[in-house]
This record gives structure tokens, C-alpha cells and sequence, in this order.
């Protein structure tokens, strides 16, 4: 039923997505005109396609309003009119209501004068906005706090001469000004804050409206390729009700420059096929526009992609918007290298390929994900990669503590508990650093209250909200009040110290407060982007916190956790980084973002289930090798994304492969590199070289490839002396000791090429020798050291 | 006699001593290392103590006449001895005492009432897994990176329990456990049983078949003196008992919890002080009938059930006792309703839960609510919580004091408060909302009759002629106490003085944690000073102090107990088996060098020897570093430390097939200062000398 419930779903999202509307349609549907001058910018689609600049414009009414050949209506005196908008032949209506055009409004300094501060770039974070302000002057970040702005331009403004006022004479380049012109002399920005000044440069009395909400027209938009434009429109939601124009108020910011640009009136240009994020901020308040660029005209005949699952929907149905064709699907042998690499962290063994290459089962990679994710070394995996979050071992119980957390991991996954109930677990930990999850808190952070709230929400929600402790987030709605609130929840964890000085206890006192920096008021624990929940005594307020975070109407944990999931398994998170979800960093298919969340809310938290689609979708199992259309595409999964092994998995196949054992200091004889939980990598120098983690911090590893790599490989240690104490085995012939190496390596038989080459070595030179250099060949080869 | 068996327990007797005041480095004995670290009853047994400076070592003794010892071999690192165990010693541990002419010190010594085997190396693989079967008391030493690999055959739904015994007697081995089935799968592993780092494991065996106990130190730590103890078979374990405690002069019905219970037969209370009948036994449960003499000394005793691996806490009051459940006493708008003076004895067997008892007082009082846990080997960290008719909290206690890892920690709470007439509510949860079958209590509810405890830190010091030393006395408060103790000295040697008495304010000592914060200790801690005329008479003696105080016109004396000296690693702390101080009077040392007992040094290689130099003739002629006597085959030059320098390298090349010792002296103005240990410059080394990992990260 419930996978019934989704496809719906899915259908749903993709017919809204792909219809091509007949006719045309302008946004706004009706103008509102408010005082003298008052403006709105039109836009008018067909389809998806801007078709402003190609329409004409005529008033019913011109003694109401006036309108301008892009289509910015202006009030002119009270009234009705209607606004007739043609194009090819179709037309549309726009009703336009004009009130109070002879009052020249009262100007707010809220809502007139600190946008101007926010779109001129005046209140950005790398000038006036900036934490410490810019030579001596210091406005809040995008206009957070106006109050402060108001005190902050007190001694820069000149009431007797308003023109003389420093606040117009700097960003108009009248004086020098380290910022440069920011406007100019008589343009709007200028006008405004001129008229706000003349009209006596007033605080918003008690109770004036303030924004409350902000949005962008158009929200997603696919445009007509390179060349193609589109105007966006911007509207604040007041406090009073009412909402206003404020495209030209607004700053505008592409993620991506170099695919989309927009100029600072907030119109958008495709530069090349791609797809960014145009980032809308005005008061504290940000939108995000999505905007994509299809790589060519929309193809007559899209071939059809078959589909495994809501995945591969969803994955091509967003690759046809962007006209790109997916990649083949990848050979049998590139697909069981691969999921073993990605599912337990591991090679499969000579015998283990040789009989899923011979399978005829039609079913026999869905079968082969099953049996992976039963093996034990799944839960290696995954419980390294949380450890490595937690930052285990880096804290004052060490690799006790880190073994400890690392155990319960691995049992954790190994039980496939479910992940709601796991993170319950966590948050509820207590107690000394070897009791139950004791040393989830102990291995983990720093124990005070701001940094539980910091690595919690980063770790089990995606979200940053680290800036927010100092000031309110630049990029995001979290205010300070929203972090100490947050906060207050981890009050009341504490930690004593038991027994040396390397072991502590956590545990939940009997009191606890949060001081927020700026009130110096003891906070009331708050739920981000929720409500506020009592602390009371013998009632441990983490019990409903965990019930708020892993609900199903949490809208960070599932997301979040799936996103991680992605991210393995499919090479790049739906949002990227995986622990920064914000408005302006949306997901690259926040269809499919959506479905995953609700399909692992929906089978109770039950990881395993959400992997088992993933790797059974076609968009996992896509060759590498992209098609003409995916060359370029790194962002919507046409093609699998190769991805250098793992520090471990890298040495552990090198182990494998060699059948020579890699001895971890002060780890058992046989300890893989993936059971390799302390903090240091048990002496192990590639581990190191190869980004394995020092935890200082809670973010992903780096994978990137790197000199000190190359070099390791070629001369170093680890392969050399492997190499060199490897031999062939003399049980079998040249045959079948090529066929062992390539499918122990590489999950495949060797080539007719590659055998020939072989073939001709064995007869020159001794075959030891000559197997010895194809292993360290293979070893040292991009085949192997990446999955592909 | 108390067996401290599962722990070094705490603090309720909440004192210590310790010599202080001089910046002479140590030169009295030292042990590191003692193995075998125990032997069964009725046998005889040959040992090995590793440690530093027990050279002219001429006794061992004990305070219990059914332990003999004999010294057979005496170097300044190494004792052996003789050790005759009676066959009705009492089992568990007792205090072995090292007597030298620069002082004395104290190791433990386990008394068994079980065969004792050995491992046998090579067993660092499964490979070659040593043979074993249960039950088995079992001697091993873990070298560094050495792994102890034993095998063994299960029934299905065997349950087996295992133990180390290492740091409990002060072994440096912190040691883990690993079970693995019969393909080198690790099945379960047991680092730090709770308040000892001694791993303590308890597993049921789902199949039949082969399987290997792996013996190692954390992070692959070990050395000569890492020895352990290994109990294990299908023995009982026993959780705890309920109520944890009884009456004096009672019969009583008490329930055991734990595994492998149906064996048993009977249990000994502490020192054979009553036996135990055993009228219900079940595989997780037993029900004993106890006889508590009337006369039985108050306090915690052990419970020593039949076979069991290790004894369990039992308290012996002259209260009356209730037993609750969590079922029965979790809701604070229905408490246990009790009366003062009484002990409630429960167990916190679920997260998140907590018990409540409502009791009435008709006048204003002082009352104290304190619970015995930890010290007991219990897990519960217990807050107490009193909430007065109108439920509102009007007190609570987690711990005394602030702990750290500087003192001995105490989490259980000792609150007295003043209550008006009324009635009230009390609660006792954990502080970190746990539960389970380990976190069982004692809560004592009584009108409070304020005392103190009193006692030293350390059990041996050594007092230097000529010098001043400062014993440390703890006391601690109990039930409101609030007014000063005085301290004296009894029983002083010949030619050392001290005050007539030192006064204990009423104010808990403060002082710096790691990081520098301030840390409030659990009582208050003095400075007794000794001063040791030039021309004391040498010799062992035994100082006993006293503790006196006055509250209400109430006149309280305790003698001070010395104690164990606190090991921030080992846990060790509790009273010693006696109460004096043993002193040696000796003469101070001109000169102190502490050097390595082995130097790598191979042949033709020019190598040193590095010496820290304590100078303490008060003189300022440079010292001359030489060696006492240069044996052939080594090229030793003398080397000259200035005044005021604590190092130096002292450089030699040898050439001897065979390594060479040597000794070195400090000589000053012509005159010898000191002489260092013997140096074995070891010339059969290639390169550096192997890193012994350690459990540091």
C-alpha cells in the first residue's frame, strides 16, 4: 500500500513537471498598487519559456496606471483598470487595482530602507554585515536586527541636510568609500532613503508590520537553453497581511555563475547547460529560485530508460527535463565489483565473482544485494563511518571509549535496529564510558550545551547551525535565539569526572540552564523551526527531544539521513554537503529527496530497506562510462560517479588481493582496516595518506587524490613489500593464475589483450617475476583503485 | 578480617594519609610486579616481586599468622620468596608487606580456594591456544603486543562466567577479554568491568562447540610485571542479594540474583561470621535463610556464595530493613510509606525509573538520607531527592562532594537535612536515568547522629634523619557533623616529635582539577608534621594516630586508619588489613640517581646512559659521574655534572660479546655521594630498545 501511495506520488510529481501548458500566463495574476509610484514587475510564460519581452501591454484604464514596454506597471491615480498582455496570438488579463496614488507614502524604515542596506550589498557579511563591522561601521547581517541598524547609521545621517547625510554620500561615491558607488545619485535606492530622511528618519513605531516571509516567482524553472531569460519576481509578506513588490529590493545571488547570471534587478540569463540556485535575501529572509539549463531543444523522441524502482522514476525523469540521456547499464562485472566495494567495504574473492559471472538468474543482482547486506561486514562499514562522526576516540576516553561506541555501532547495524530508535538510543545515552551509550557523549563533544546543539543537528538533522551561536546564520533563518534554544536542550547533560582523568561520566542533572549570550536570560529549550518544550524536574527533556527529531514530520532527520546514504552509494549527496541543508543549498531532486525520506519513514526507520532500493535501481547500476549527453553532468546521477576507494577499503583489498594481512598496532592480528576504530589509524601510514580522518572535525572525509598518494603506492610500503613476499601458486597453471589475479583484483577475466601480453611475458622472463609485476600493476592501476 | 575483593572500594570510611613535605625522590622499595600474585589454601608457592629499589630486602610478612613467606633472592629489582599458605587462611586478598632497611611497602597477596594453573607461551594464536578446562584458576603475564589465546569446549546454553584479576592487586596489566567461536569470530569482548578496568564477563553459549578466550592488554599494552589472574567456568555469579543488608540479631530471608545459581549450596558471612542456608535455588534466583549474630560487627561485610566467582556486598545494621520493587515503589504520587529509622534496599531495574518513600517526622530534626551503592559494586550513580506535602523539591544530593579523578571518586549521596514536623517524600533514581540488574541500593532514612572517619593515605613511609615530614589526615564528615577534629600521634619511634595535636577545621579541602578547576573534596585534609632528630634510632616502627572530636557535648574518638595509597589507575583505596603507619627511620641520601636497569648497547656503538640526578648533600662542587668499576670490554668516560643540573648522559662503547654491568657513583669534593642500581648495558641489542606500547592515546 504504501509503495502504492508513493508511485502516486511520483506520477503526480512528474505530470506537473512535464506538461507543456497551452497559452500564456503572467505572474502576478492581479496587481495591487499602493501609493504614489508604487511599482510591479511583470513576468509573462509560455510554458516555462519568459515571453515578457516579446508581449505587448495595454491598459484598459491609462489614467490608473501606466505600463512600460517590459511590463513594469506603476500606479498613477486611484482606480480599476485591466492590464491586456498579448502574445502570438494568445492573450491574458490582468486586473490592476490602484489605491492611494496621490500619498506619498510614509517610508518604513524596516521595510523601505534596510532592503536597500541588504541588496546594495552594504549588509553582507563581507563588508558592513561582517561580525566586526567594516571601518567602524557595522550593520546587522542582511538586515537581521533593524534596531541595531537604526542606532548603527545614527551618526551618519544629516537631518537639517538630508543630501549631506554620510548614508547617501558614500554608496553614491559622493565622499570615498572603501565599498565603492553601490547606487547611484536619483536612482531608487537614492530616492527612497531621500525621502525617508526628508520625512523626519523615524524608527517603524510599536506594532509597524515587519517582514514575515519572502518569496521568489518563478520557484523552479527550466529554461529554453543557452541564450534563455527569465525575469524573477520578488514579494515580502508583511506582518499586517499585506505583500509588496520587492524585486527591486531584493539581492540576488547565483550559486553558479558560470551556468546562470543575474543581474541585481533580478533578471536571469543561461550562460550553459547546467542548473544552480539563485539565492533571493532580503531582511534576514532568503529564497532560493532553482533554475535549470537542458543541455540542447527538447528532443522529439527521449528514448525510454527502463525502471527498477520510485528511484529510477524520479532520477529520469529529471534527466529528461535536462535532456540527458543515462548512461547503459553497467556489465556484470563492473555492477559485482562495485556493490561489494560500496555494500561491505570489500572485493568479492575469486570464487565469489566466478559464480555470479556464470549466473544466468535474472534476479541474480538482486539476489547478490541481499546477500551483501546480510554479511557482517556491512555493519564494519557503516559503523566506521559513524564512528568517524562521532569523532570517536578523539575525546578524553580514547580508544576504549571509541571501541566501545564502535561496538554498539556495529551491533546496531547488525541488528538493522532501526535508525529512529538508534538515534533515540544516542541521545538518551548516559552514564560512565564503557556503560550502554555512556560513551556516545563521551567520545563525542565537548560537553557543554552549544556544542551537543552544534554537532547533534549537524550529525542526525544535516543542518549547520554553528554560525547562529554568534550571530544569526547569514545563509539561513536560524537566529541566535533559535541556537541557544536548541541548546537548552542538553542543559541539564553533564559529566563528572569518576575515575582518572581520561574517563568521565555523563549524566542528566537535576538542574541545568542555557544563558542566551545577548539576553543573558535562561533559555526555554526550542525546537528548531518548532515549538518550545518545559524543562521540569525529574523529567529528562532529551525523551521528547529524540520523539521531536526522529518523527516522521521532522523535516531534517529522514532527509538527512538518506542524503548520507546517497552519498555513499550513488557518489554525491541530493544536497551537497551532506550536513548542510538550507533553503539556498536546496537538493538537485527534491522529488527524490522526498521520496527516499518517506520511504525509510514509512518502513520504520529500516536502513536496510532504503539501501536495498537504491542498489537495486538502474541509476546505481549505470555504467561509468557517460553518454554524450551525460558527459558534463555531475549533479543528477546519469551515469555512476566514480569514486576512489576508502582509505581501508583500499588497504584491505591490497591485503586481500595479496592474501598478506596488515597488522594494526594495537589491534588484534587480523583486524581489517575497516575494523580499525580508534582515532589513530593503528600506525598505519597509507591509512593516513589516503584521508582517513583525524576527527578533529565532524566532516566527511576527504577523498581527493593527492601526490604523497601516487608516490605511496608506486614506492611506498604497502604494496611493495606485499608484492614482494607474494607469490604465484604452483598448484595452478599460467591460466588459471591469470584468471585468480584479475578476478581476486578486478572482478573480471582477463582480456585477450591483456592475456596475450601475459602470455608473451611468461615466455621471456621468470614467472614469478612476471606475476609479481601484474599484481603490482594491477594494484597500482586506476581499475583497481577506483570503483567504477 | 573484610575481604576486599571486587573493588578498592571507597570512601565511606573517607580517610587518608599520605608523607609529604620532602623533595627526595623515592628511595624506599617499590613493587611493581608480583607473580604469581596468589596461591591456593594449604599450599606453598614460589614468587616473584619486580619493583625498584628493594635491594637489602630482609622480610616479607603478613598480617594474618596463617601467611608465611621466606626470601630466597634479593636484587634491586627483584624479590623471590617462599610463600607457605595455610589451609584455613581466608580466601581473597590479603596485605603483603616488603620490608627493607629504607623502608617497607605494601603488594597483595590472593588467597585461592582453587588449583592453580599457568599459561604456557607460545599461545599468541588460535593456532596455538592453550588447553583449557573449567573451572580453572589460571596465572598469565601479557608482554607488550602479547596475546593470550585459550581454548575450550561449551554445551549449548552453557553459561560460563570469566575474570580477570589484574589491577585489582595493583597488576600494571589493564587487561581485555575477547570470546571468539571456533573460527576466530570475536563473540564478545569486556574491557573495563565498571569501577575496576579488570574485564569481568558472564556469557551464555547458544551452541555447542569449540571456542577461544583471548587474553591482551588495551591497545596491545603489557610488560613483565602485567600478570592476571583468570577465574572461569560454569561457576555461580551473583548480582546481588535483597535486601543487600541485614539486622543483627535476625533471621532473614534473602534473594540472590545472578546465573548459575542452582549449584550452590550455602554462603559465609564475611570472616565466617554466620552460614548462610540455602532453601530455594533456581538458575537466576536463590532464596538463603541468614542468622545475623548479635553480636556481628556493623558495616559491609562480603557474602561469600558456594563456588561463586567473586563475593558479594552485604551491609550488617542495627536497622530494620525493607526490601521494594520498582513495580511497587516508582510513583511519586503513591510512595512506600515508611518509618524512620529504617533501610530501604531496592534496585533500579529500568531506565528512567526511580523510587519513592513517604515518611512522617512529628518534630524538627536533622535527617539523614544516604545511600550505599558504588561502594557496594553497584552500577547506580544515586541522587536523592526530598520533596516536601505540597511535592515540591526542597532538597538533593548527588554526590558529596565534586569528584575527579584526583581522589578516590564517591557517587553515592550522604544528605542531612533539617526537616520541620511534617511528612515528606523521598526519591532515589539514578542520576543518568539508567537502570538494570546491577543498580541496587541501600537507602538509609534515620534521624542523623553526626560523626566523623579519620585516616591516612598510604600504609609505609619512610622518615629521614634530620628531616621534617608531613603526614596527610582526611577527615571526613558524616550525617551534619560540623565542628573541628583534633589529631594526634601515638606510639612515635625514638628521636620523632610531633604536635600535640592537629586541628581539623570544619571546611572541605578545595583544590585543582586538570584543567584547573576548582575541585571540592569530600572532607578536609591536614598536614600532620614529624620531625626526625639526627640521631634517631634506625628501624620499623608502627605510628598510630587518633581523631577526637565534640559536637553537642558529645565527645567522639576514632583511631585514623591508614589506608591504601589512592592510584588514579588502579582504583586501589580502602583500609589496609592494619591500622598503623609503618615507619622506617632511615638516613636521607646524599644523592639520588635514577637510571634504566637495561641499556640497549651493541657492540662497537657508541651509546649512553642517561641518569636524572636528585643532589641532596647541599653542597656545590660538581659531581663526578663514573662507573664503580669498568669491566673489560667497555670504554666508559667519567662525566662532570654542574651544580643545579638534574641530567646527564653518561657515554660508553662497548665491545663485549656478553652484556656488561656496571654500577655508577656521584662523587663530590672527593667524597662519594651515592651510588646508582646495577646497569646492564646490553650489548647483544641491534638498534634501539622495542617500544612498549602503552595505553595511552
Amino acid at each position: 500500500m504504501k509503495t502504492n501511495l508513493l508511485m502516486m506520488a511520483v506520477l503526480s510529481t512528474l505530470s506537473v513537471a512535464g506538461v507543456w501548458a497551452a497559452g500564456i500566463s503572467a505572474y502576478p495574476g492581479a496587481v495591487q498598487l499602493t501609493g504614489r509610484n508604487a511599482t510591479q514587475v511583470l513576468a509573462v510564460s509560455a510554458g516555462e519559456r519568459d515571453v515578457t519581452a516579446e508581449c505587448t501591454f495595454e491598459l484598459t484604464n491609462g489614467a490608473v496606471a501606466k505600463v512600460s514596454k517590459d511590463g513594469l506597471v506603476t500606479a498613477a491615480s486611484d482606480g480599476k483598470s485591466s492590464l491586456t498582455i498579448r502574445w502570438k496570438g494568445e492573450r491574458v488579463a490582468v486586473p490592476v487595482t490602484v489605491n492611494s496614488a496621490r500619498e506619498e507614502p510614509k517610508l518604513s524604515f524596516v521595510k523601505d530602507v534596510v532592503p536597500i542596506f541588504t541588496m546594495a550589498g552594504c549588509a553582507g557579511s563581507n563588508c558592513h554585515g561582517s561580525i566586526r563591522g567594516q571601518n567602524g561601521f557595522k550593520l546587522s547581517l542582511f538586515g537581521y536586527e533593524p534596531n541595531l541598524d537604526y542606532e548603527a547609521i545614527q551618526p551618519r545621517i544629516n537631518k537639517e541636510q538630508p543630501e549631506q547625510s554620510l548614508i547617501l554620500r558614500k554608496p553614491t561615491f559622493q565622499v570615498p568609500h572603501g565599498g565603492g558607488a553601490r547606487f547611484t545619485v536619483g536612482s531608487l535606492e537614492y530616492r527612497s532613503i531621500l525621502a525617508w530622511l526628508k520625512g523626519g528618519a523615524t524608527y517603524d513605531s510599536a506594532g509597524s508590520p515587519r517582514i514575515q516571509s519572502l518569496s521568489v516567482f518563478p520557484q523552479e524553472r527550466t529554461l529554453d537553453g543557452v541564450g534563455a531569460a527569465q525575469q524573477l519576481i520578488a514579494t515580502a509578506k508583511y506582518t499586517d497581511g499585506t505583500t509588496r513588490d520587492v524585486t527591486h529590493l531584493v539581492q540576488y545571488t547565483s550559486n553558479n555563475p558560470d551556468t546562470v547570471q543575474v543581474s541585481a534587478d533580478g533578471k536571469i540569463k543561461a550562460l550553459e547547460a547546467g542548473e544552480t540556485a539563485i539565492m533571493v535575501r532580503t531582511l534576514g529572509q532568503a529564497v532560493a529560485a532553482k533554475i535549470y539549463v537542458p543541455r540542447s531543444a527538447l528532443a522529439k523522441a527521449y528514448p525510454r530508460t527502463p525502471r527498477n524502482n520510485y528511484i529510477d522514476e524520479l532520477v529520469f525523469a529529471k534527466l529528461e527535463r535536462l535532456h540527458v540521456q543515462p548512461s547503459a547499464l553497467s556489465s556484470d562485472e563492473h555492477f559485482l565489483r562495485r556493490v561489494y566495494q560500496d555494500t561491505i567495504g570489500a572485493l568479492p574473492t575469486q570464487q565469489e565473482a566466478e559464480e555470479f559471472l556464470k549466473s544466468t538468474e535474472p534476479d541474480k543482482r538482486s539476489k547478490l544485494i541481499d546477500r551483501l547486506l546480510a554479511r557482517p561486514e556491512f555493519s564494519d562499514l557503516w559503523a566506521l563511518k559513524y564512528t568517524e562522526l562521532f569523532r570517536a576516540g578523539t575525546r578524553e576516553a580514547g580508544a576504549k571509549a571509541a571501541r566501545f561506541i564502535y561496538e554498539y555501532m556495529k551491533r546496531s547495524f547488525l541488528e538493522n535496529k532501526a535508525y529512529d530508535q538508534l538515534v533515540t538510543e544516542l541521545l538518551l545515552s548516559q552514564g560512565p564510558h564503557l556503560f550502554g551509550t555512556g560513551s556516545f557523549w563521551n567520545v563525542t563533544f565537548d560537553s557543554n550545551p552549544a556544542d551537543h546543539a552544534t554537532n547533534i543537528s549537524q550529525i542526525f538533522l544535516g543542518t549547520r547551525i554553528e554560525c547562529a551561536k554568534c550571530h544569526n546564520h547569514p545563509w539561513e533563518k536560524w537566529t541566535q535565539d533559535d541556537f541557544y534554544g536548541f541548546a537548552g536542550f542538553f542543559a541539564r547533560v553533564a559529566i563528572k569526572e569518576i575515575h582518572d582523568d581520561d574517563e568521565n561520566e555523563h549524566y542528566y542533572a537535576e538542574e541545568g540552564t542555557v544563558i542566551h549570550p545577548k539576553t543573558k536570560q535562561v533559555v526555554t529549550p526550542k525546537y528548531l523551526d518548532g515549538g518550545y518544550e518545559k524543562d521540569e524536574q525529574e523529567k529528562d527533556i532529551r525523551v521528547p527531544l529524540a520523539a521531536w527529531m526522529t518523527s516522521p514530520k521532522n523535516p531534517f532527520f529522514s532527509r538527512a539521513v538518506v542524503n548520507r546514504l546517497w552519498k555513499h552509494y550513488l557518489g554525491r549527496g541530493l544536497v551537497e554537503e551532506v550536513d548542510d541543508f538550507r533553503v539556498t543549498n536546496p537538493p538537485t531532486n527534491p522529488a527524490l529527496l522526498d521520496a527516499l525520506a518517506t520511504d525509510l519513514s514509512g518502513h520504520g526507520y529500516d536502513l536496510r530497506h532504503v539501501i536495498r532500493a537504491m542498489l537495486n535501481s538502474r541509476a546505481y547500476q549505470l555504467s561509468a562510462e557517460p553518454t554524450e549527453s551525460g558527459r558534463s553532468d555531475n549533479l543528477n546521477y546519469s551515469h555512476y560517479l566514480m569514486r576512489r576507494l576508502m582509505a581501508e577499503e583500499m588497504l584491505d583489498a591490497i591485503s586481500q588481493v595479496t592474501g598478506i594481512q596488515e597488522k594494526f598496532r594495537g589491534f588484534p592480528p587480523g583486524t581489517r582496516a575497516m575494523q580499525v576504530y580508534s582515532a589513530q589509524p593503528g600506525g598505519n601510514f597509507m591509512l593516513a595518506a589516503f584521508g582517513r580522518p583525524n576527527r578533529e572535525t565532524i566532516c566527511e572525509r576527504d577523498t581527493m587524490p593527492d601526490i604523497v598518494q601516487t608516490l605511496h603506492l608506486i614506492s611506498g610500503d604497502t604494496i611493495n613489500k606485499k608484492v614482494a613476499e607474494w607469490k604465484p601458486d604452483p598448484a595452478l597453471n599460467d591460466e588459471q593464475q591469470l584468471s585468480r589475479i584479475y578476478l581476486s583484483s578486478l572482478s573480471r577475466y582477463p582480456s585477450a589483450a591483456e592475456r596475450e601480453r601475459i602470455e608473451g611475458d611468461l615466455k621471456a622472463r621468470d614467472r614469478r617475476a612476471v606475476f609479481q609485476d601484474l599484481v603490482w600493476a594491477i594494484l597500482n592501476s586506476k581499475e583497481f583503485l577506483y570503483n567504477h | 578480617m573484610i575481604l576486599r575483593m571486587r573493588v578498592a572500594v571507597p570512601v565511606l570510611m573517607g580517610v587518608a594519609a599520605l608523607l609529604r613535605g620532602q623533595n627526595i625522590p623515592p628511595t624506599r622499595p617499590g613493587i611493581r610486579g608480583l607473580f604469581p600474585h596468589g596461591a591456593e589454601r594449604g599450599t606453598e608457592v614460589e614468587i616473584t616481586i619486580r619493583g625498584r629499589n628493594l635491594q637489602g630486602a630482609s622480610e616479607i610478612s603478613f598480617a594474618t599468622p596463617k601467611l608465611k613467606a621466606q626470601i630466597l633472592q634479593v636484587q634491586h629489582n627483584l624479590v623471590r620468596a617462599r610463600v607457605h599458605v595455610d589451609a584455613t587462611a581466608e580466601p581473597g586478598r590479603h596485605d603483603l608487606r616488603l620490608i627493607a632497611p629504607q623502608g617497607s611497602t605494601i603488594a597483595w597477596f590472593d588467597v585461592g580456594t582453587r588449583h592453580e594453573s599457568f599459561e604456557k607461551e607460545p599461545n599468541n594464536d588460535i593456532a596455538h591456544a592453550q588447553p583449557v578446562t573449567f573451572p580453572i584458576l589460571l596465572n598469565g603475564v601479557i608482554q607488550a603486543g602479547d596475546y593470550d589465546y585459550f581454548k575450550f569446549e561449551a554445551r549449548a546454553g552453557q553459561t560460563l562466567t570469566f575474570d580477570i584479576a589484574a589491577e585489582r592487586f595493583e597488576s600494571s596489566l589493564d587487561s581485555v577479554l575477547s570470546l571468539l567461536d571456533e573460527k576466530g569470530v570475536e563473540l564478545a569482548y569486556i574491557d573495563d568491568y565498571y569501577w575496576f578496568k579488570d574485564p569481568h564477563l558472564v556469557y551464555t553459549f547458544a551452541r555447542a562447540g569449540t571456542y577461544y578466550l583471548r587474553v591482551f592488554g588495551t591497545s596491545e599494552s603489557g610488560s613483565e610485571s602485567s600478570d592476571y589472574r583468570l577465574t572461569a567456568g560454569e561457576m555461580p555469579q551473583v548480582d546481588y542479594v535483597m535486601p543487600t543488608g541485614g539486622e543483627r540479631g535476625k533471621t532473614a530471608e534473602f534473594t540472590l540474583s545472578g546465573v548459575n545459581l542452582k549449584t550452590i549450596d550455602g554462603a559465609v558471612l564475611g570472616e565466617g561470621l554466620a552460614t548462610a542456608e540455602v532453601i530455594e535455588r533456581g538458575d537466576r534466583t536463590a532464596k538463603l535463610r541468614l542468622k545475623i549474630p548479635a553480636d556481628a560487627p556493623l558495616g559491609l561485610q562480603q557474602l561469600h556464595v558456594g563456588n561463586a566467582t567473586l563475593p558479594v556486598a552485604f551491609v550488617i545494621s542495627d536497622l530494620p530493613q525493607i526490601a521494594v520493587t520498582t513495580e511497587t515503589a516508582r510513583r511519586k504520587d503513591d510512595p512506600v510509606p515508611v518509618t524512620l529509622p529504617v533501610v530501604a534496599n531496592g534496585t533500579i531495574d529500568t531506565g528512567h525509573a526511580g523510587h519513592y518513600f513517604t515518611f512522617r517526622i512529628d518534630q524538627p530534626q536533622k535527617v539523614l538520607l544516604a545511600v550505599d551503592s558504588q561502594r557496594m559494586n553497584f552500577d547506580l550513580d544515586a541522587i536523592v531527592v526530598v520533596y516536601d506535602e505540597s511535592g515540591k523539591r526542597i532538597a538533593y544530593q548527588d554526590d558529596p562532594a565534586i569528584n575527579s579523578g584526583k581522589r578516590p571518586a564517591n557517587l553515592d549521596p550522604h544528605l542531612a537535612v533539617d526537616l520541620k514536623a511534617g511528612r515528606y517524600t523521598v526519591l532515589v533514581r539514578d542520576n543518568a536515568f539508567r537502570g538494570g540488574a546491577a543498580f541496587a541500593y541501600r537507602l538509609v532514612m534515620k534521624r542523623a547522629e553526626p560523626d566523623f572517619t579519620a585516616g591516612t593515605v598510604g600504609t609505609d613511609e619512610t622518615l629521614f634523619r634530620g628531616k621534617e615530614m608531613k603526614v596527610i589526615v582526611r577527615v571526613r564528615r558524616l550525617e551534619g557533623w560540623n565542628t573541628p577534629v583534633e589529631v594526634w600521634a601515638e606510639n612515635l619511634p625514638a628521636g620523632v616529635t610531633g604536635p600535640a595535636k592537629v586541628t581539623v577545621p570544619p571546611a572541605p579541602t578545595h583544590y585543582k582539577g586538570t584543567c584547573g578547576e576548582d575541585i571540592v573534596l569530600d572532607g578536609t585534609e591536614v598536614e600532620f608534621p614529624l620531625t626526625v632528630a639526627s640521631d634517631a634510632p634506625g628501624g620499623l616502627s608502627q605510628i598510630r594516630f587518633r581523631a577526637r572530636g565534640v559536637m553537642d557535648g558529645r565527645i567522639v574518638e576514632h583511631a585514623v586508619q591508614a589506608n591504601y595509597s589512592w592510584s588514579s589507575t588502579q582504583k586501589i583505596w580502602g583500609p589496609a588489613e592494619t591500622s598503623p603507619l609503618y615507619a622506617t627511620v632511615t638516613d636521607a641520601p646524599k644523592l639520588v640517581m635514577d637510571v634504566p636497569d637495561r641499556v640497549p648497547a651493541p657492540r662497537g656503538k657508541p651509546g649512553t646512559v642517561k641518569v636524572v640526578v636528585t643532589r641532596l648533600d647541599g653542597g656545590d662542587a660538581p659531581l663526578e659521574l663514573r662507573a664503580v668499576q669498568v669491566p673489560a670490554g667497555l670504554v666508559l668516560a667519567p662525566v662532570t655534572v654542574q651544580a643545579g643540573a638534574t641530567l646527564a648522559d653518561v657515554p660508553f662503547t662497548a665491545s663485549a660479546e656478553a652484556p656488561v654491568t656496571i654500577v655508577l657513583e656521584g662523587v663530590a669534593a672527593g667524597r662519594v655521594l651515592g651510588r646508582s642500581h646495577p646497569i646492564v648495558l646490553d650489548t647483544t641489542a641491534k638498534g634501539a630498545a622495542p617500544k612498549v606500547v602503552t595505553d595511552e592515546n
